[in-house]
């Protein structure tokens, strides 16, 4: 039997984008709100600190990856979304990028000028918006007590090569360093979406339907334009270990004034595109941004605390103004860790039974856009088909950094360092060096599919925004340029990267559309 | 087939490591030495003139991947104790050995191969306490 819902706000996803907007239009409005979620709502009484059990918290159960199976392209699909599964390290929209938004898309509003009022909205501006935000998720620097060896190494390789570091900030509170903020927070201490916006929202009537596929959006015409009028999707079962659900597995029909997509940058583009949405420029899905990361091993000569504590305190972002790139400090447990290690047998496990000396970080690269690079909805498996490969370009200054990122690992007093990669460089059979003078044969990394492992986490601008509807689908305030009370709000919309971790951006969008949105209702009425 | 397979080969008893286990099956019955890529047959042809690409370069590109991947396996086959055999025949070394050419080739479908069986043998693995002991690590803090 199908379920039928009306109601005059349908948001789909309930991640950083989904359960800030939910929050902020039930506070400014008193508009019927449907929150539907993809994945499961587990809560804390189910993370139990195992990465392979946790899989359930990932999109494709963590399986999810580029086309070609090279990149794993990893994902939350909970109650929560990413924010359920991340690593808490949050970093402010950086207003140069927006202005260059503003400059090349034609963006309006978003001003950073605190006095502001855009679109006529009292006090509507980003520093306002991300004021909300930063004290609803209590974001905060570490104490010093906080940081772990890991961190303080990646600290003291920078500094001994003069390279400045920052403290992440992060949003959690009283957080007591278990070093499982990937895996869910088992104490509820990281103060994702869940148990933070989603509870302000579901407090004030918001109804939330997780298991849910959103199989189309549904339009109507009306008069020469297409207007967006619901969605038909499906209820799965519920998964052992989430929350109960509120309606049956089964069929459901919605009707909605207003849908706003919040499906994050591969499932909105590709919920776009197989309803039909039009896309007379072919932009849909395009210009995937995935920020391409490489891990850089290193092996001490003595125990460290590496995967317990904060695992993110220390990043540098010395290079990211001219090179692009950003270098973080995180550590993974034995699962994540034995798949980056290079090789395998004996080699692998003589590796492997040195985790307790193991030191590592993250070269990430903030990737140009190039519209071969893609998130696509195949119609015939019914699937999602992401392609992705490095342009000549983002190549060369990913070794580049990845060199730089050899060299401080040598200078935080690591014996060796290791890439994840089986790709011979100069006289070495793979990049295993012993020396810091070796590092230089990272000139040499082609970064070869499924030799080389590189990763990615965050997924931006598939579905773009800009004032030009011939380069890009939504405008400033998020609405379909094609399709009548249509949203898409969430890093899809990023017309290029956002230049940094992108959970506090998409969040400061989001509530910046949901108090606009809120004066505005009346566009999406009649 | 699918359970004449499995009931030739118990890895684990748990039904979490099912889709390993299967993989692992199948893996058995990959030849060890693939056959060499044969000239492009018509309907090849057609397909690459079709997309504007050039059938020649395209056979001439794989024929020197092939070469490549050659002289990779070449040192391996002279340790071979016998001709053609299974990759089960092998001894551990040499299994590994053979595994680590495949995550070298020139080819990205043999080392999407090995990097798959690497992944899935490494995830059931380092799943489990036993091996995390091994390994020094402590595990989750909740019991």
């Amino acid at each position: 039997m199908t379920t039928r819902f009306d109601t005059d706000v349908l948001i789909i996803g309930s991640g950083a984008a989904g359960a800030v907007l939910a929050a902020t239009l039930s506070a400014s409005t008193s508009k019927r709100i449907l929150l539907v979620e993809k994945g499961g709502y587990f809560t804390s009484q189910f993370f139990n600190q195992r990465e392979w059990d946790m899989r359930v918290l990932l999109a494709d159960d963590g399986g999810r990856s580029t086309a070609d199976g090279s990149i794993p392209v990893r994902g939350g699909e909970c109650v929560g979304g990413g924010t359920t599964v991340n690593y808490a390290l949050c970093l402010d929209p950086i207003e140069i990028v927006w202005s260059n938004w503003r400059r090349d898309f034609g963006l309006r509003g978003f001003s950073f000028d605190p006095r502001a009022n855009d679109y006529d909205v009292r006090n509507l501006n980003m520093p306002d918006c991300l004021g909300d935000v930063r004290r609803r998720l209590n974001i905060h620097s570490p104490e010093d007590r906080e940081i772990n060896d890991n961190n303080r190494l990646f600290e003291s390789g920078c500094r001994q090569l003069g390279i400045a570091t920052k403290r992440f900030e992060l949003n959690m509170r009283d957080c007591i360093g278990c070093g499982y903020c990937g895996e869910g927070c088992a104490y509820d201490r990281k103060q994702g979406t869940a148990i933070t916006y989603l509870v302000d929202a579901l407090k004030r009537g918001v109804q939330l339907v997780h298991h849910c596929d959103v199989e189309s959006l549904e339009f109507r015409r009306r008069g020469s334009r297409l207007v967006a009028v619901g969605a038909a999707a499906r209820v799965r079962n519920t998964r052992p270990g989430s929350m109960p659900n509120s309606v049956p597995p089964g069929p459901i029909r919605i009707r909605a004034s207003l849908v706003i997509v919040c499906g994050g940058a591969v499932e909105s583009p590709a919920l776009l595109q197989r309803s039909g949405h039009p896309d007379p420029h072919d932009l849909l899905g395009r210009g995937l941004i995935l920020h391409p990361s490489v891990p850089i091993i290193g092996l001490m000569d003595r125990e460290l605390v590496n995967y317990r504590g904060i695992s993110g305190s220390i990043y540098s972002d010395a290079f990211y103004e001219n090179e692009g790139v950003y270098y973080e400090c995180l550590f993974g447990h034995p699962v994540y860790g034995s798949v980056v290690m290079p090789f395998i047998g004996r080699e692998h496990f003589d590796l492997m039974r040195q985790f307790g000396r193991i030191a590592g970080f993250g070269v990430l690269l903030v990737d140009s856009v190039d519209r071969r690079n893609r998130v696509r909805w195949d119609r015939a498996s019914e699937k999602v088909v992401i392609r992705y490969s490095l342009g000549d370009a983002d190549r060369e200054r990913l070794r580049t950094a990845v060199r730089r990122g050899v060299e401080i690992m040598f200078a935080t007093g690591a014996k060796e360092v290791l890439l994840p990669s089986l790709e011979p460089v100069g006289p070495l059979n793979s990049p295993r060096f012993r020396d810091p003078s070796e590092a230089k044969h990272c000139a040499e990394l082609r970064f070869l599919p499924h030799q080389t492992t590189i990763t990615s986490s965050h997924c931006q601008a598939t579905v773009k925004m800009g004032e030009n509807p011939r380069t890009s689908t939504v405008n400033s305030r998020c609405e379909s340029h094609f399709v009548d009370n249509l949203m898409v709000c969430d890093s899809s919309s990023f017309p290029t990267s956002c230049g940094a971790n992108p959970m506090v951006s998409v969040m400061t969008l989001a509530r910046y559309q949901g108090l606009r949105l809120a004066s505005e209702f009346s566009r999406h009425e009649g | 087939m699918e359970e004449r397979f499995l009931s030739l080969f118990r890895l684990e008893d748990e039904e979490r490591f099912l889709v390993v286990q299967k993989t692992l099956l199948f893996f058995d019955e990959v030849d060890l030495f693939p056959a060499r890529f044969g000239p492009l047959v018509d309907d090849e042809r057609r397909l690459f003139d079709a997309s504007g690409y050039s059938a020649d370069d395209f056979a001439r590109r794989i024929e020197a991947k092939l070469r490549e991947d050659e002289k990779l396996f070449r040192a391996f086959i002279s340790h071979l104790p016998a001709a053609s055999p299974k990759f089960t025949g092998l001894s551990v070394e040499l299994g590994r050995d053979y595994l680590d050419l495949w995550g070298r080739s020139q080819f990205g479908t043999r080392r999407r191969f090995y990097r798959s069986a690497k992944d899935l043998v490494m995830i059931t693995a380092y799943s489990r306490d036993d091996v995390w002991k091994a390994i020094g690590y402590e595990g989750p803090l909740l019991v």
